[in-house]
């Protein structure tokens, strides 16, 4: 019953501060425009190229999107720290763990609730730009796909959210995590060796999730790849949590 | 009720505050005084279970911080002068604090009412003075109608005529039956608002006494005694055995009687005066006096 004041009030703070909104509905732009505009300038030439995954390709602008989730839920954790509104907050909620608890809560269900509508706008955005070579929710493994670029935002979001709170600031949090889901997992992901790794990093593993064929360097499918990336989210949030419990606010 | 056990917490090697044990009672205003640095925010942060005490327990209402339920509606907190958001609205900032203690949003509109935002109410926190914020500050520890205030240096940034409302609200704050503690680490500030003190020096508790006991163990006030004749005053105070040396811009400062006894002296004696006037505040004197690093060391 408490938990469900403590995400009340999370709730109404996630909603009245601005540069949070702002980030969700960038996340939603982004996606769709970079999506919708990759397709319509290479989507007619890549749909005829061998090995061409209508799912990567319809997909395409969440490798951009995913910064605006990052800076989300980056605001709304280490945001609190660079505000020192934290110490009102577990002035008001002094449990920590129920603090946490809802604050990951309101922050995974905003975010699904943009990625979840976003996912399906660009799928159909882009199918319907691609005329005969275009794919529907009915072909194999279209809604998997489509279901997972509503989910893997939302996971990742729950790991930054982890990282946000362990790190207690916001440049130092947007400094991390941008940059290494934005270049280096990418990159990593390119050379020999690594790549076998890389494919367990968060985004890459829930990302597998995304394609409709699975790449010869994915070790597992797209059901593991969204575990893989939910595993990190959980280890995120239970060391976020082991943390807060321990130190000073 | 607030109770501290051998309150202790440390930094490192540094130890900010050590083995505190007090009681603060209800109805009346308890002033907890300390020069800065002293452990005063330290103390209040353990109290709400903010930082975690390195040794000892603090209790209020007879429970841990963490155990209520609601604890806005037990305690009402004013530290680092709120810390709001500056893009919410004041009424926001309120609303989410009310939501998570189950506090109505009329609740709300009541405080904002009772430290005269009303006006303000819609409008951004960042824009705020420093005494509206923390007017918006007081509204928060009063959000939850608690028995309990821990305001951690409310006066900081209010005009005079806030400080005169601080001074009313926290009086009859008291008076209702509610334990105030009030920090601050000006002693003028309190004195006239204060029943009881806490005194806190290097994380030690120096003093925890009525206020009336604190006036009458430091004496009467000192006196500055300005005269064309310093020399025959002189010797007339001394013959009279009231202790008085001479200042360096020539004024005398006379202690240990009051006005009235000077000028009758003076004027029996045909001394002409020209000024006859307090010093320093001596409760301030005592207080600094009390917390000085000298009177520390010498414990």
């Amino acid at each position: 019953m408490t938990l469900l004041a403590a995400v009340h009030a999370e709730w109404t703070k996630a909603r009245t501060v601005r540069a949070l909104l702002m980030a969700l509905l960038a996340y939603a732009v982004v996606v769709i425009g970079v999506s919708l505009g990759v397709t319509a300038g290479i989507g007619a030439g890549e749909a005829a190229s061998p090995g061409y995954d209508a799912a990567l390709l319809a997909f395409y602008g969440l490798n951009f999107g995913h910064v605006a989730v990052i800076v989300f839920a980056v605001l709304l954790t280490a945001g609190e720290y660079s505000r020192q509104t934290v110490h009102p907050s577990l002035v008001a909620v002094p449990r920590r763990g129920r603090f946490l608890a809802a604050k990951v809560v309101v922050g995974t269900a905003l975010v699904l609730a943009v990625a979840a509508p976003t996912a399906l706008l660009t799928l159909l955005g882009t199918q319907a730009l691609l005329g005969p070579a275009a794919v529907g929710l009915g072909d194999p493994g279209v809604l998997r796909a489509t279901l997972a670029a509503a989910l893997y935002p939302a996971l990742l979001a729950v790991f930054c959210m982890g990282v946000g709170v362990l790190l207690r600031d916001q440049v130092a949090a947007l400094g991390l995590l941008v940059p290494f889901f934005f270049l280096v997992t990418p990159v990593l992901e390119l050379i020999p060796g690594l790549r076998e790794v890389a494919v367990f990093l968060p985004d890459r593993a829930g990302q597998v999730a995304v394609r409709l064929h699975t790449r010869p360097v994915d070790q597992f499918g797209p059901g593991t790849g969204l575990a893989v990336l939910a595993l990190w989210a959980l280890a995120g949030v239970l060391l976020a949590w082991w943390v807060l419990r321990r130190r000073d606010a | 009720m607030i109770e501290a056990r051998g309150l202790t917490k440390r930094h490192g090697t540094r130890t900010a505050v050590d083995g505190l044990t007090f009681e603060v009672a209800p109805g009346r205003v308890t002033a907890f005084l300390g020069r800065n640095g002293a452990g005063k925010s330290t103390t209040m942060r353990m109290l709400v279970g903010l930082d975690r005490p390195t040794a000892g327990t603090a209790r209020i209402a007879g429970r841990a911080y963490e155990e209520l339920a609601e604890p806005m509606r037990t305690v009402g907190a004013l530290l680092d002068s709120g810390a709001a958001h500056p893009g919410r609205t004041a009424r926001d900032h309120l609303l989410w604090l009310a939501h998570s203690n189950r506090i109505g949003a009329r609740r709300v509109d009541e405080v904002l009412d009772t430290v005269e935002l009303s006006g303000a109410a819609r409008r951004r926190v960042g824009g705020f003075s420093l005494g509206m914020r923390q007017r918006l500050g007081i509204a928060v520890a009063l959000l939850g109608d608690p028995a309990v205030l821990l305001l951690d240096e409310p006066a900081n940034g209010l005009d005079p005529e806030g400080i005169r409302w601080l001074r009313t609200v926290l009086r009859s704050l008291a008076r209702e039956g509610r334990t105030v503690l009030v920090s601050s680490h000006l002693m003028g500030e309190v004195a006239r608002t204060a029943d009881h003190l806490l005194v806190i020096g290097r994380g030690r508790l120096l003093a925890d006494t009525p206020l009336t006991s604190f006036v009458t163990a430091h004496g009467p006030q000192a006196l500055r005694v300005r005269t064309p004749r310093p020399q025959a005053l002189l010797d007339l105070l001394d013959a009279e055995g009231i202790p008085t040396s001479r200042q360096p811009d020539g004024a005398l400062h006379v202690s240990g009687a009051g006005e009235d006894r000077i000028g009758r002296l003076a004027a029996r004696h045909g001394i002409p005066l020209l000024e006859l006037t307090p010093e320093e505040d001596p409760l301030e004197e005592a207080f600094l006096r009390l917390t000085s690093p000298a009177a520390g060391s010498s414990r």
